[in-house]
């Protein structure tokens, strides 16, 4: 079966590609206004079917988290068939998510901070006129709705895009968003390639079912995820929202600090799990390849597997890609791996800070986005299990080197780089801080409508 | 060696609210009144909100699970600990139940043990070893890491030197 693309919201399942996003957190202060703004809304917003070759100018999008299904008038009777991880909010879930020290809930940025968030728009522009344009039919349909609903924050996000690189750049300067998973649906996107799927046999690959990531369709099990929200789960799909603050400076400097002979080009790589063009460490571990960052698409750069690799003497076990990926590296083949995936909609935000410059102390991250049927089962396995702790791979405390700050343990945080001679990189430091978010859902068009005419109610 | 048990025991008619209530207030982890049980690899109290009893498999009635890993001689040995060691939070936990027998003493230990059931299946992460051993093994690794992580770049001959040291210590 397809997915109903006209109800699906766009940038699900297809990735929009546009350069420049905002994230509008709208606040909800009287049911009956949130309702119009959603009706306004739901004509505006844009669904998931194909543009071709001719992108419009703009996209705009909604998510609506646990506080905002509350402000909206849900009756009791529908809210309680909403997932224990949505109904509690993100930050009831700090502990497992590894969200310590200053990434604690108490520390989050005040426009972000725990139950803040109620409605998330995003808007989304083929360039800067297309953005305001998105803009302005936010505004309009804030104004149509009346004065208890209200634009409170916006989170401004921009591609980095290296001049001569064929794939775009996170802040730490590695290739990113080009690996998602394989939708087993030709209508789904463009991602099908060797390796994006789960492991098959010795050299094939299984695309991901629907269910997986769009509630109403069958999942790898045959389930159908949602089945208790009704109607109200039909095309949607959980969505998880988190404003990640990086350390560029910091990363930096604890490369050069800890690099031996081979560089910090090297370490780079061994924490990352890929060269900064996206080459795979796993594929090619002595040197990125000259090649396959330039292919359409880097339809290269995801065809590998972990399984040939028990010990981490190619690609360490704790780097951040083989965590957060394992592929078939946790044994069984794709077996363990193939129900805890996620769809990848991340920018970054801010300037990114020059080679060579020193430490300007400017604010500038990611705003990491991702998509699933069950945050419980698909982000918070990667995050809390894979990422936050080492248990899962072998690694015991050990925490992922780039995106989790080390656990509270009295053994330092250390990176190990397996191999005859093993090497050990710490004590680790945390580069990416949690600056606030949210779990959120992303109903189908038509729950929106439904919402937006209390049809919910019923 | 590592052993378990498992305990169904019915809740009173509308006691199931004040129960979850109770349980959601207490403490996880190393804070958990379980944990102050010496031995106890992983224990849980869960509320079942309807199960068939056996005797009566038409009605279905919602069951206190207490299902515990414990390094003791044998499931008494472990109960009696527990009466001497948390009674105060056993007694507020139990006596939501049918048949609490009013105090945390023997006779509680032979009323837990008469709703005993055989799990049939249960998962240890470490079942040869006692959790005291299992501690030690973590703080043994702990302090390699830290001794690893400081002495990698040494040259041999103080490389040599440092590890007759920490082995000394150890």
């Amino acid at each position: 079966m397809t997915v109903e693309q006209h109800d699906l919201q766009g940038n699900v399942l297809c990735g929009y590609g546009f350069p420049l996003a905002s994230f509008a957190c709208v606040r909800v202060r009287e049911a009956s206004a949130g309702r119009r703004l959603l009706a306004e809304l739901r004509p505006r917003l844009t669904d998931a079917t194909s543009w071709g070759s001719s992108p419009p100018p703009c996209a705009i999008n909604l998510s609506i988290g646990w506080q905002g299904l509350r402000a909206l008038g849900l009756p009791d009777a529908m809210l309680e068939h909403f997932p224990e991880e949505l109904r509690a909010g993100m930050a009831e879930r700090a502990d497992l998510l590894g969200d310590a020290d200053d990434a604690a809930p108490g520390h989050w940025q005040e426009e972000l901070e725990p139950g803040r968030v109620q409605l998330v728009v995003t808007l989304s522009g083929r360039d800067a006129a297309g953005l305001e344009q998105a803009r302005a039919t936010l505004r309009d349909a804030l104004e149509q709705a009346g004065p208890d609903v209200g634009l409170e924050h916006e989170e401004p996000t921009a591609v980095i895009a290296a001049p001569g690189e064929p794939l775009a750049r996170e802040h730490f300067g590695f290739a990113d968003g080009f690996a998602q998973p394989a939708i087993d649906d030709p209508r789904a996107g463009p991602y099908n390639k060797p390796g994006q799927g789960t492991p098959r046999g010795e050299r094939r690959w299984k695309p991901i079912a629907p269910g997986e990531f769009v509630l109403g369709y069958r999942d790898e099990d045959g389930i159908l995820p949602g089945a208790e929200l009704g109607p109200l789960g039909r095309n949607a799909t959980f969505t998880v929202l988190r404003k990640l603050e990086q350390d560029v400076a910091g990363f930096r400097a604890f490369l050069d600090e800890h690099a031996d002979e081979r560089g910090p080009e090297w370490l780079a790589s061994r924490l990352m799990g890929r060269w900064r063009d996206g080459t795979p460490v796993e594929a090619s571990p002595e040197a990125p390849h000259p090649s396959w960052a330039g292919e359409p698409r880097g339809r290269r750069l995801n065809n590998f597997r972990y399984g040939g690799d028990p010990d981490g003497h190619r690609c360490p076990l704790g780097a951040h890609v083989r965590r957060a990926n394992p592929r078939d590296g946790l044994g069984w083949g794709g077996t363990l791996t193939r129900r805890h995936r996620i769809i990848r909609r991340g920018m970054p935000y801010g300037s990114p800070l020059p080679d060579g410059a020193t430490d300007d102390r400017a604010d500038r991250g990611l705003m990491f986005v991702c998509h699933q049927a069950s945050i419980a089962r698909q982000f918070e396995v990667i995050q809390g299990l894979w990422l936050a702790d080492g248990d899962a791979l072998g690694l015991g405390d050990d925490t992922d080197p780039i995106v989790a700050g080390p656990r509270p343990t009295p053994a330092p945080g250390k990176f190990t780089i397996q191999g005859r001679e093993p090497r050990f990189v710490g004590p680790l430091r945390r580069f990416v801080t949690m600056r606030g978010g949210e779990y959120l859902f992303t109903p189908g068009l038509a729950a929106v409508q439904a919402l937006a005419g209390g049809a919910a109610r019923a | 060696m590592a052993r378990e048990l498992c305990v169904l025991t019915p809740i009173l008619p509308d006691h199931r609210e004040a129960l979850a209530a109770g349980l959601a207030g207490l403490p996880e982890g190393e804070a958990s009144p379980l944990a102050r049980v010496p031995g106890t690899h992983f224990a849980r109290w869960v509320l079942a909100p309807s199960l068939r009893p056996p005797m009566d498999p038409g009605r279905e009635t919602a069951y206190l699970v207490f299902a515990v890993e414990f390094d003791h001689r044998n499931a008494t040995a472990y109960l009696e600990d527990l009466c001497r060691r948390l009674p105060e939070e056993a007694g507020r936990v139990w006596r939501h139940c049918a048949g609490y027998p009013g105090a945390v003493d023997h006779l509680f230990v032979s009323w837990l043990l008469a709703h005993r059931v055989d799990p049939g299946f249960s998962i240890v992460a470490f079942p040869s070893a006692t959790v005291a051993e299992i501690r030690e093994a973590l703080a043994l690794r702990a302090r390699l890491a830290a001794f690893a992580l400081a002495a990698q770049r040494f040259p041999a001959e103080r490389l040599r030197q440092a590890w007759r040291e920490h082995v000394g210590a150890e």
